[in-house]
């Protein structure tokens, strides 16, 4: 039993340290988060109810640790390092540095949103899980989740529309036909 | 006009409506431009997001996680770990630039994606920017539609489609109006794709600001499949007519077009050749290989 669900769960790693760097826009700070996760995940086995998605629990657990963590980190500030995540997405130069705005800007974007949105941002469009499954997971209704999400979403992509930063991101090789 | 609440258009976008919902929505859709835009920033973020998160996916799992995994809870003498599966599931992606993976999805032959995911393509690659040219994006009369969605994918029409089967590169059509508002469109470039079809990329000049730009390849008879459109951040004067205006240099759109075109833009003969032979596949190949 407990093997089956260990292979379960080495299968399931990639998907959590997505949802991780999702969460905390930092490879060391996922992994150490999909490290405490797993650790808790395998101490409380017994809390899990084979029946239902051993998945589903582990997101559970990973957005709790998360959340613990992110409100005893207040006092000290953020520890967002994007550039050290970002260092790692190439060898050339020109996509290291698109990756980098572009990374920047959702991860500064998404920084600003409340958890509880944050959290739905990376469950349903980084992770594509249903509203239904992510209702569960959080235990709230799915009109909550729509309505938080929709909000999510909406605040995020102004924030990307309006300071331009995208287009920005090509700017030192090419220019928009733009006139003033 | 109907109003359609945000969350009913996110749920679109996500795949959360039913087949009937679905039929519904696209009816409201093709005809109300600004619906349309509403499902930008969930259209947006939904085909985005996966793609600036994936390094996990690109790349192994690292040791120290499998150990954790693999070894913790368990008494040393009996630890017989699982053997290690890497992840299968999706293939390795090359490193590419989030634009050229976007673009991907709106190859012309890469309309593989229901409906919802189709605008979500289009309309990823053309953040933080409009993307139909309905002419003044006024649905009223007399407003032609120059991009439609039919089923299964975005395509060109009315005086965009006349453009495209009979100007050659660099030619302006001015839609003929009663005032100045009318749009002029202008085929900018024709080439081949790697399916070995033709693509045209244009230029549209909307009324007041707007401007749009993208490309168009020959799927059947006399469609013009959409590839890519947006609208340019065209400045904020009006500008109705090409004249003094170079063309329009939309990164995302050229990197879509370098990972399309086959070969070199057609000549001016080639061009012709097509235009008369309405730009059927038939006559590709001569005067090549």
């Amino acid at each position: 039993m407990t093997e089956e669900i260990r292979t379960r769960m080495v299968e399931f790693l990639p998907r959590l340290r997505r949802f991780a760097f999702a969460l905390t826009r930092n490879m060391d700070a996922a992994d150490d988060l999909v490290q405490d996760t797993c650790e808790r995940a395998l101490a409380k086995l017994d809390q899990w109810e084979p029946g239902t998605k051993l998945e589903s629990w582990m997101y559970r657990i990973a957005q709790n640790l998360w959340l613990d963590r992110k409100r005893s980190e207040k006092s000290r500030g953020p520890t967002m390092d994007l550039d050290e995540a970002i260092g790692l997405q190439g060898e050339d130069g020109r996509t290291v540095t698109e990756s980098r705005l572009t990374l920047a800007a959702v991860g500064d974007g998404i920084n600003k949103l409340p958890p509880d949105q944050q959290v739905l941002i990376a469950m349903v469009c980084v992770e594509g899980l249903s509203y239904k499954e992510a209702a569960s997971i959080l235990d709230v209704p799915i009109g909550t989740v729509m309505s938080r999400l929709s909000r999510a979403r909406q605040t995020l992509y102004a924030g990307l529309a309006g300071d331009e930063t995208i287009p920005a991101t090509f700017s030192q090789e090419r220019t928009y036909g733009t006139r003033s | 006009m109907a109003h359609v609440p945000d969350d009913i258009l996110m749920a679109f976008v996500d795949g959360e409506l039913s087949g009937e919902e679905c039929a519904w929505l696209e009816g409201l859709l093709a005809t109300d431009p600004v619906l349309r835009r509403r499902l930008e920033p969930f259209a947006v973020t939904r085909a985005a997001l996966p793609i600036i998160f994936d390094q996990p996916m690109r790349e192994a799992v690292p040791t120290r996680l499998l150990d954790v995994v693999n070894t913790a809870g368990l008494k040393p003498a009996r630890a017989t770990p699982p053997p290690i599966r890497t992840y299968s599931r999706e293939p390795v992606a090359s490193e590419k630039t989030l634009f050229e993976k976007l673009a991907e999805f709106v190859m012309p032959t890469g309309l593989r994606f229901g409906p919802a995911m189709a605008y979500a393509a289009v309309l990823a690659v053309g953040v933080g920017a409009g993307w139909l040219a309905g002419a003044n994006s006024s649905p009223g009369e007399g407003a032609d539609q120059f991009v439609i969605y039919e089923r299964g994918g975005l395509t060109a029409s009315g005086k965009l489609q006349e453009a495209l089967n009979t100007l050659q590169t660099n030619k302006v059509l001015t839609v003929a109006g009663a005032d100045a508002a009318f749009p002029s469109i202008k085929p900018t470039l024709s080439f081949r794709s790697m399916d070995g079809g033709y693509c045209r990329q244009y230029e549209i000049a909307g009324s007041e600001t707007q401007r749009f730009a993208g490309y168009a390849c020959r799927a059947d008879g006399s469609t013009w499949r959409i590839a890519f459109h947006t609208e340019t951040l065209g400045g904020g004067t009006a500008q109705i007519s090409f004249n003094d205006q170079p063309k329009l240099t939309v990164p995302p759109l050229e990197a879509a077009i370098d990972r399309t075109i086959e070969g070199e833009q057609l000549t001016a003969d080639e061009e012709a050749q097509a235009i008369s032979n309405g730009w059927t596949a038939g006559g590709l190949n001569s005067g090549r290989n």
